[in-house]
């Protein structure tokens, strides 16, 4: 089955090649013959082409004749051949006067040779003027004496039967020449002629084409067919030229000439009429130059060979062509993946060096790094110790401050109180008493009389009597005022040694309450709570005390406490509540949260919170969190807050071990 | 010949430098000689304007000529114009009245002048008082009728005197226009004696045929280059009835002490037709000319 396959297909291919052969075979004779006809028709039009080429010279020629023509008719039409013949008619003699009036008209005549030319040559070498009984009456050539005219009978050229000026030929000795004529009519008779021979430079130089290297030329033929040949045309095929009275006009004719050289050419002759005259003119040119060198039948068969041959070889190419296909398909193929692997291996190479260029710049970068962050780590152990230090001394500021605020609140109340002791003393009636003893002392004598009988005396014992009362009063509320007094002062007292308590020595680990510590920094900020309203709620667990640095967890309490105020303060109105939860934390540890419901803190700060720097406080200076963080971590245990967002309060959690092995743990 | 000459010129040298002056200063009793136009370094045409001898424009072929003579002389060229009834006293001083072929001395009168140019032909009666150069211009005088004329041109029979007897045989009864002292003068050419109605013309010469368009008379004598003038101005209004005169020349005219002065321009002259300026200017003005007189210029053109 699978080689029956192939085999179809073969049969099918070898089918399809054929088909595609004859096809090819009957395209490429459609293109010979549609070839063939093209050189026909090409050679048709390139004939066509000669004639017309030819007829368009002519019709120059002929406007050249016309021109002509025109001189000879302003030659009759001017006055001076009629004042010849009017004076002539006047009876005057040539001997006298009559002579004159020929003067004037050769006069004219030579104006006219030297007038008309076609770039610098003279259009005519010689007019004549004939009187009708053949007597040549002017003459240019005459007046040169060194060429005296040649005597001839010149009545041969008159044409008394033409009216109009005309160009004729004149076939003589001296080669053919181009004339110029028009008869002279005096009073309606035939009087005489002009005749004006055109310069043959003229006709050879400018009219006629001439290229006898390549064997092309011009003629005119006259009427009796004789051809009026240039001089070089003349001297190189005149013994072979066959007589170009044969070509008919508007009928190109092909035939064989062998010049003077030996050279035998093919030449092709055209022949048109000149309008205006009896002329002709033939254009000969090699039928090469307009044919091609090459016949279309012969062309035909040679490309009839090629296409054979090309064919053939086509097909052998094609055989060959499919095995080395292939075989240039795999070359290809595997010179191409040759290629790549070697793009690949170039590429590797490069990424290697490139590797090793950036290990080399990542190691040298590294060991920058690396002293960069020894230099670092200095500097920021350093600024830590520094910051450590800042903090503790800020967070003994901050007991201080509070220490200050209370010890301000109490002696406040001390302030009140000696100040109502003072009042009271200064109020006092015992006075009265002393003015009482006077009295009596007066009346020492008759003591009994002045009580009983003297007016004043009557009313001693009730003054007496009153007086004590107020005093008992007076002593009762100053003793009042004294012991408010003395409280206050315990209170003092006590607030100097709870600072005292708690501003111990740093890095002393003792063993600590946290509820006690949370009391303690939550006192510190009473008089604080008390004044702006804030409810405090202590939710305080029944928790083991911690081995802990007591003064740097107190700081952290404050800070904590402090803020939780500051956050309830900035959110103001009332229901202010703070809440310190002392509990068990994680596993050997001790959790205390503060928690507000001031402020709040964004979603956004809550990682920042903690930056150094950082703070949402209009006064802050981004320190207090930061530190409390460090100390914390610094205690082994873990500071973080968390908040619903702004408005909504926010809790700071403070993790503590409950010993230092549970920390290193 | 020379030593002569030599010998001669010594005290002649003094006498023409005073001449010269006299000439220059106050003018002189003749026409200066060729020392004395050098040393007063002018030459002065004495010329009447006549066809195209002396046009009146400023050229013609005898001012060319004279130009041409005062340059080789090496003296500025001057001219006089002066007229036919006065330029033979405008060079030789003399005031004369010409008697058939002899002159009358009628006066003395300044001369003007150092030559004569303007077609002057050659007369019996002038040579009695100027001397003439080499001819240097063939003339003849035709008579010329009116074109309605009933006189006929002649036939040339080929000989100039039987031409000039049919030609006055015509004359009898006609009127003719004459113009006195000039190569018109009607005694010259016997016009009385042959019949004619001789009429005196008080105009110029080159004035005559017009006279004759215009019916002044029925025909006048002219020279022949005059005469060709006329035929070419008025084609078909004049014709040439033939010949009055024989062949005769034309020259310059110079006073009868100045020898030196006319061989010095006929050694001029000759040279100009060695040169062929002469032909030049010949065929300038009188193209006509060969074709009427080839045996005059026979040798030259």
């Amino acid at each position: 089955m699978s080689n029956k396959l192939p085999a179809k297909l073969t049969r099918k291919q070898n089918l399809a090649t054929i088909v595609a052969g004859v096809v090819l075979i009957g395209f490429v004779g459609f293109l010979l013959f549609a070839n063939y006809r093209s050189q026909i028709d090409l050679q048709k039009t390139a004939v066509d082409r000669l004639q017309l080429e030819t007829e368009e010279h002519a019709t120059t020629i002929s406007h050249f004749f016309t021109e002509r023509k025109d001189d000879m008719r302003n030659l009759a039409a001017g006055r001076s051949i009629s004042v010849f013949f009017e004076n002539k008619a006047l009876g005057m003699s040539m001997r006298y006067g009559l002579g004159a009036s020929l003067l004037s008209i050769a006069e004219r005549f030579n104006r006219l040779i030297e007038d008309k030319r076609l770039g610098d040559d003279k259009i005519y070498t010689r007019v004549t003027f004939i009187g009708e009984d053949g007597q040549l009456l002017v003459d240019t050539d005459s007046q040169d004496s060194s060429h005296p005219a040649v005597p001839r009978n010149w009545g041969l050229l008159l044409t008394p039967g033409v009216a109009d000026a005309a160009i004729m030929t004149e076939h003589g000795e001296g080669g053919d020449r181009l004339l110029a004529c028009v008869p002279y009519f005096f009073k309606n008779r035939h009087a005489g002629q002009i005749i004006a021979w055109i310069n043959p430079r003229i006709i050879t130089g400018h009219l006629l084409r001439m290229d006898a290297s390549v064997g092309r030329f011009d003629t005119l033929v006259c009427p009796r067919n004789h051809p009026y040949l240039l001089d070089e045309t003349r001297t190189r095929c005149s013994s072979s030229l066959p007589d170009l009275a044969n070509v008919q006009a508007g009928m190109p004719l092909m035939f064989e000439s062998v010049w003077q050289d030996g050279n035998k050419t093919s030449l092709l002759a055209a022949r048109t009429p000149v309008k205006g005259s009896s002329l002709s003119l033939i254009h000969v040119v090699p039928s090469s130059q307009v044919l091609g060198r090459t016949a279309p039948w012969h062309l035909l068969a040679a490309m009839a060979a090629l296409s054979a041959v090309v064919l053939g070889g086509v097909a052998l190419g094609f055989r060959i062509n499919t095995r080395n296909l292939v075989l240039q398909t795999r070359l290809d193929e595997t010179s191409r993946r040759q290629q790549e692997v070697e793009a690949i291996n170039r590429k590797l190479h490069q990424e290697i060096a490139e590797r090793k260029q950036a290990q080399k710049e990542l190691a040298k970068h590294r060991d920058h790094l690396e002293k960069l962050v020894k230099e670092r780590t200095v500097k920021l152990e350093k600024t830590h110790k520094e910051l450590l230090e800042v903090s503790r001394h800020a967070g003994m500021a901050e007991i201080a401050t509070g220490v200050l605020h209370n010890v301000g609140n109490v002696l406040n109340s001390v302030n009140v109180s000696a100040t109502v002791v003072v009042d009271k003393l200064r109020d006092s009636r015992a006075p009265f008493v002393s003015k009482v003893a006077d009295l009596m002392r007066e009346h020492a004598d008759d003591l009994g009389t002045f009580i009983t009988t003297d007016k004043k005396g009557k009313q001693l014992p009730g003054y007496l009597g009153n007086l004590a009362e107020h005093l008992v009063e007076e002593q009762v509320a100053t003793l009042a005022e004294l012991e408010s007094l003395t409280q206050s002062i315990e209170r003092v007292k006590e607030i100097v040694r709870t600072q005292q308590e708690y501003a111990g020595w740093s890095g002393v680990v003792e063993s600590v309450s946290l509820t006690e510590l949370a009391d303690a920094a939550l006192e510190m900020s009473a008089a604080s709570f008390d004044q702006h309203e804030i409810e405090v709620v202590r939710d305080y667990a029944d928790v083991a005390p911690i081995a802990v640095e007591k003064q740097k967890t107190l700081q952290i309490l404050l800070n904590l406490v402090k803020n939780a105020r500051d956050a309830l303060l900035q959110q103001g109105g009332s229901g202010l509540c703070l809440r310190v939860r002392v509990a068990p934390g994680g596993k050997g540890r001790i959790r205390t949260e503060v928690f507000d419901n001031g402020v709040g803190i964004g979603r956004e700060n809550l990682q920042r919170i903690f930056s150094h720097g950082f703070t949402t406080k209009k006064d802050g200076h981004g320190f207090g969190l930061h530190s409390s963080a460090l100390t914390a971590k610094e205690l082994g245990g873990s500071l973080v807050a968390d908040s619903d967002g702004p408005g909504k309060g926010a809790t700071f959690t403070l993790e503590l071990p409950i010993s230092r092995a549970e920390a290193t743990q | 010949m020379v030593q002569q000459n030599t010998i001669l010129r010594i005290p002649a040298k003094g006498l023409c430098t005073a001449m010269a002056l006299a000439i220059c200063v106050t003018g002189s009793a003749f026409g200066a000689d060729l020392a004395q136009v050098k040393e007063c370094g002018t030459l002065r045409h004495l010329g009447v304007p006549y066809a195209n001898f002396v046009t009146g424009s400023g050229d013609g072929m005898d001012v060319e000529l004279m130009k041409l003579f005062a340059k080789h002389l090496g003296v500025e060229y001057q001219y006089v114009q002066t007229s036919w009834g006065n330029v033979i006293g405008d060079l030789s001083g003399k005031k004369v009245k010409p008697v058939g072929e002899e002159v009358e001395v009628l006066g003395e009168v300044p001369v003007r002048g150092d030559i004569i140019a303007n077609g002057l032909t050659i007369l019996p009666w002038r040579q009695k008082v100027v001397d003439y150069s080499e001819p240097i211009f063939p003339t003849q005088v035709w008579l010329i009728a009116r074109a309605d004329s009933p006189m006929k041109p002649i036939k040339p029979s080929g000989d100039i005197q039987r031409d000039i007897a049919a030609v006055k045989a015509l004359l009898k009864g006609r009127s003719v226009l004459t113009k006195p002292k000039t190569c018109l003068d009607p005694s010259l050419h016997g016009l009385e004696e042959a019949g004619a109605v001789v009429k005196l013309f008080e105009g110029a010469l080159n004035d005559f045929a017009p006279a004759v368009i215009n019916r002044d008379a029925e025909s006048t004598i002219l020279d022949v280059p005059d005469a060709l003038i006329a035929l070419e101005k008025w084609p078909g209004q004049i014709k040439v009835i033939g010949p009055i005169s024989p062949l005769q020349g034309m020259g310059c005219g110079f006073a009868k002490t100045s020898p030196q002065l006319r061989q010095a321009f006929n050694r001029f002259l000759d040279q100009c037709k060695k040169d062929g300026t002469y032909l030049r200017l010949v065929r300038k003005y009188y193209p006509a000319v060969f074709a009427y007189y080839p045996e005059f210029f026979k040798g030259q053109v």
